[in-house]
């Protein structure tokens, strides 16, 4: 081989050494660049609507007639236990027949004048104890009736000594001025009339009636306390101020008593988180008079509404201290300034019913009002998120103003880091006029980051503590409007670098 | 990330070959190899009678990246990283990404009279051609955060196979000219073929909204694996054919063909057809919830909001690219000649073009070298080489490439192509009696002796 092809050959072996020098050090598939993806988390639109929906409970939102909402908080209806005039009073003592015509005072309490009772239960019962016989005896009540017919009835006594009695079930008694008569009339056989005086006893055992009437006197009927859990006011703290400007209560009243009743609060209270109770000093804590039926409307109801709003009463106030709890006691006091002691009537199913609604119409003023929410939140499962960038768009037709900050936290309750560092996030509300009806919407665009450092601080964190800080228009001073076509339009987007 | 989907493109880019661009074009003037008859069927050969190819390798690359971009300086050390994607920045904004690996199992070729020469031959052939925008690997690597408030296409081009191929040809050779044809029978045997290319993704600005439109179907065909040989020889079949002729003018000789006419493979065994069709919106979920930000959730959810169908079946035709090759060779003195080529490569409605210059001497009659200085589309001049040595009158080691450099600093370069192997040669000479019969003839008189 010549010189030539020896000097090719080592230079295409020096060509082959160098290409085969590596020009790297190693091959490491884990150095990456970190992949930042951008993707929408959530478009909704909320109203106050949605947000009672996730209220428990008796409350509901209804829409008015102008568009604006009304929260409804609802009691349970509440009534008087089945009146009994003749409860306390003592047993009904047998009665001597001293004379063929007995006056017998008819058992009712004092105080009552008992016109007519229909019966339900009871008996009344007479005793012969004469030796001669057999007598034929007639027992007549003439104030008794059963379908038009006096009661009258005529036996023979063969034995002595002798018992019977009548079921007063079904029997009409109308006594005379609290006064009854019973006569009795004996006889022998041979038609000779007996004297029979002082050789028995009439009776009338306990005994219930069906209806009544008559003037049954003053007593105090005692509804059961309900109380009514106010949702709305749950999760706020008392840090703010929220002032309700158009807030009711309105009681229903619902009576088939026929006797004139007067109804009052003996409690009306609110409480609010901090145990703070403010009374409602209304009308009804005097005493408002109720409609009632007349005696020819047995069996019909009549009913009653007193409203106490801001104009009657320191509901306002009530409202403003943020309740989370109303609580009402009522009562009703029979024929107070029946000083006719005008006839009424009582049945057994005659009732007095009641019930309580507060409704606070979305009017008012609000400022720096807060209210905390808390959201589960595991956020080892983002384990591949480094960083993130959150965008916030919100669209705002609702006069309100909100500050969101949320606090992250650990399993312990230790508060790891906060979702903003200084001041918290601005959600303008929608501009107003003085009337507080909204002119437009406020459109507001936030970045929200999260680093690196941020995410490993608050990666442990078992939940999240939400804070709203909601204010009406003008920082609280004017009163604002909310009805059901204003909504709040969310847009959250992230941007977020992902170690994949 | 999908990890694997990362290495499989970034293997690609080195190891997958142009099949549609960039066809080796040295090859033509190797013409004392019989795979110069691959390139030409009128090519054929002087020396011997019998020329039978051991297995052989070619292997072409063509990719806008290398190695080299792939490294990051980190601590002081050189390390690939391929994830880390600051590769990303070099890549135009569409790429292609091609190439070939083909096994010339064997190939004999002998004559069957004095003036025909018979050949046949049998290759497999792995060819991958992607389409690439930049913004499709941009988006894997870096995410869509990029694309907020634009538009990312990422439909890429998926055209790939593995195909066996048999070829026959005919050349009929005087001392004027020869001329040859040759019929290839190709059956594909595994491919992946996109249609449409249509992804687009948009992430709007107000909070990120996307929205996918897409039109874009997959085709994956498979290999049967129990019928594995008759899936291979029989199944998804196709047609070629070549043509060539060979002018000698003396010391000129002129020289063109026409490569793989009318060829296509129809593909109708083992597909699985991938579709998506259409306008999806993802506008993140419709109620706060902070399970529903789960990044995994939502990435499923996009998953789910591409509606990609599936379904067993689908028919496609793979047209192979027409090509075209027009050369002339002029003898200086009996070792040294230079040449020209021109070379064209049609699929479809696209065309590119390459051109190629040749010298080659012949040394020591057993070593040919001849270097080339080539134009290719779209790429800057590449200077190959051909040689070819002969160990004892019967071996022949050859190597070709279209760019020698390459192969001082392969990890820099983004295209290298070669095609190495070994040929046997049988039987006398033929040459040697046409050479005295040539050099009598007034012909030979006036232009000089056949090459």
């Amino acid at each position: 081989m010549s010189k030539l092809s020896t000097i090719l050959f080592f230079a295409a072996l020096f060509c082959l050494v160098h290409s085969c020098k590596l020009p790297y050090d190693d091959i490491d598939l884990n150095v990456k660049l970190t992949p930042e993806y951008a993707v929408p988390l959530v478009e909704t639109t909320l109203n106050l609507r949605d947000l009672f929906d996730s209220f428990d409970g008796s409350a509901y939102l209804q829409v008015q007639s102008d568009g604006t909402f009304k929260m409804f908080y609802k009691g349970k209806v509440i009534e008087t236990l089945p009146i009994d005039l003749f409860a306390g009073m003592p047993d009904v003592q047998p009665i001597p027949i001293n004379q063929s015509d007995v006056v017998l005072p008819f058992p009712s309490p004092a105080g009552t004048r008992i016109d007519a009772i229909d019966f339900k239960k009871g008996f009344f019962k007479w005793r012969f104890d004469a030796q001669a016989t057999p007598l034929s005896v007639r027992i007549t009540l003439p104030q008794f009736t059963k379908n038009g017919q006096v009661f009258s009835k005529t036996f023979t006594v063969a034995n002595m000594p002798f018992r019977d009695s009548i079921d007063l079930n079904g029997w009409r008694c109308e006594p005379t001025l609290n006064n009854i008569v019973i006569s009795y009339q004996a006889s022998k056989a041979s038609g000779e009339f007996v004297s029979l005086n002082n050789q028995g006893t009439y009776e009338i055992t306990r005994f219930e009636s069906k209806s009544m009437k008559g003037y049954f006197g003053q007593f105090l009927m005692t509804l059961p306390k309900d109380s009514i859990s106010l949702d709305f006011f749950k999760n706020w703290r008392p840090n703010g101020k929220i002032r309700f400007t158009e807030p009711t209560v309105t009681f229903d009243f619902d009576n088939s008593l026929g006797f004139p009743i007067q109804a009052r609060t003996s409690v009306a209270e609110s409480i609010n988180k901090v145990e703070q109770k403010v009374t409602l000093q209304s009308n009804l804590s005097t005493g408002v008079n109720l409609l009632y039926p007349g005696l020819n409307e047995m069996g019909v109801s009549k009913k009653s509404s007193i409203k106490i709003d801001n104009k009657n009463s320191n509901i306002t106030d009530l409202t403003a201290s943020n309740p989370t709890l109303f609580i009402h006691s009522l009562v009703g006091i029979s024929n107070l300034g029946n000083t006719n002691k005008t006839a009424g009537f009582l049945n057994d199913d005659s009732r007095l019913k009641a019930s309580c609604t507060l409704e606070i119409p979305i009017i008012g003023t609000a400022e720096k009002f807060i209210v905390y929410d808390t959201l589960v939140l595991d956020l080892s499962k983002f384990s591949e998120v480094a960083a993130a960038e959150f965008k916030i768009t919100t669209d705002n037709e609702m006069p309100i103003d909100m500050a969101l900050q949320a606090y992250f936290v650990s399993s312990a309750g230790v508060i790891l880091d906060s979702l903003v560092q200084k001041e918290p996030l601005i959600l303008r509300g929608a501009p107003t006029t003085v009337a507080g009806t909204t002119i437009g919407t406020s459109l507001a665009y936030n970045f929200i980051k999260m680093d690196a450092a941020k995410f490993t601080s608050i990666r442990s964190a078992k939940k999240v503590i939400v804070k709203y800080t909601v204010s009406s228009s003008n920082n609280g001073a004017n009163p604002v409007r909310i009805n059901s076509s204003q909504k709040f339009g969310v847009k959250i987007g992230v941007r977020v670098g992902v170690n994949l | 990330m999908n990890k694997l989907f990362i290495q499989i493109l970034l293997f690609t880019l080195y190891i997958s070959q142009n099949l549609n661009a960039q066809q080796e074009q040295t090859l033509n003037f190797a013409t004392d190899l019989w795979q110069s008859n691959l390139t030409n069927p009128a090519l054929l050969p002087s020396g011997k009678k019998i020329h039978f190819s051991l297995p052989s390798l070619y292997f072409n690359a063509n990719a806008p990246l290398s190695v080299q971009d792939l490294i990051v300086n980190k601590s002081g050390k050189r390390i690939i990283a391929p994830f880390y994607g600051q590769w990303l920045d070099k890549l135009e904004e569409v790429n292609y990404y091609n190439g070939d690996v083909q096994m010339l199992t064997a190939a004999i070729s002998f004559p069957i009279s004095e003036n025909l020469q018979v050949s046949g031959h049998h290759l497999l052939s792995s060819s991958q051609n992607f389409i690439v925008p930049r913004d499709a690997a941009s988006l894997v690597i870096r995410g869509n955060g990029q694309f907020v408030g634009t538009a990312a296409e990422f439909g890429t081009h998926v055209s790939a196979d593995v195909r066996s191929e048999f070829g026959l040809a005919l050349t009929y050779h005087d001392e004027f000219f020869s001329i040859g044809g040759r019929i290839k029978s190709q059956n594909g045997i595994a491919g992946a073929f996109s249609r449409g290319d249509k992804l687009r993704l948009v992430t709007d600005t107000s909070f990120y909204a996307l929205r996918l439109t897409t039109d874009y179907d997959l085709m994956m065909f498979e290999p049967d694996q129990k019928n594995f040989l008759s899936n291979a020889l029989l199944n998804n079949g196709g047609v070629s054919a070549d043509f060539g002729v060979k002018v000698n003018l003396g010391k000129l000789k002129l020289s063109a063909s026409v490569l793989d006419a009318g060829g296509s493979i129809h593909w109708k065994k083992g597909g699985t057809t991938y579709t998506s069709n259409g306008d999806v919106d993802f506008r993140g979920f419709s109620k706060i919830d902070v399970e529903s930000s789960s990044f995994h959730r939502i990435m499923d959810t996009i998953k789910t909001a591409l509606n990609i169908s599936e379904y067993q079946g689908g028919n496609f035709t793979q047209n192979l690219p027409l090509r075209v090759y027009i050369g002339a060779n002029y003898e200086l003195t009996n070792n040294f000649r230079v040449g020209g080529l021109l070379y064209s490569e049609t699929l479809g409605d696209e065309t590119k073009y390459g051109a190629m210059a040749n010298v080659t001497v012949n040394y020591l009659q057993w070593l040919r070298v001849g270097l080339t200085l080539g134009l290719r589309n779209e790429s800057k001049a590449n200077l190959g080489i051909h040689a070819g040595l002969i160990l004892h009158k019967t071996a022949q080691l050859f190597f070709v490439t279209d760019n020698i450099l390459v192969y001082a600093k392969p990890f820099a370069t983004n295209t290298f192509n070669g095609r190495i192997g070994c040929n046997l040669l049988l039987g006398k000479n033929p040459e040697e009696k046409l050479t005295k019969k040539i050099k009598s003839s007034k012909m030979s008189k006036r232009y000089g002796t056949i090459w």
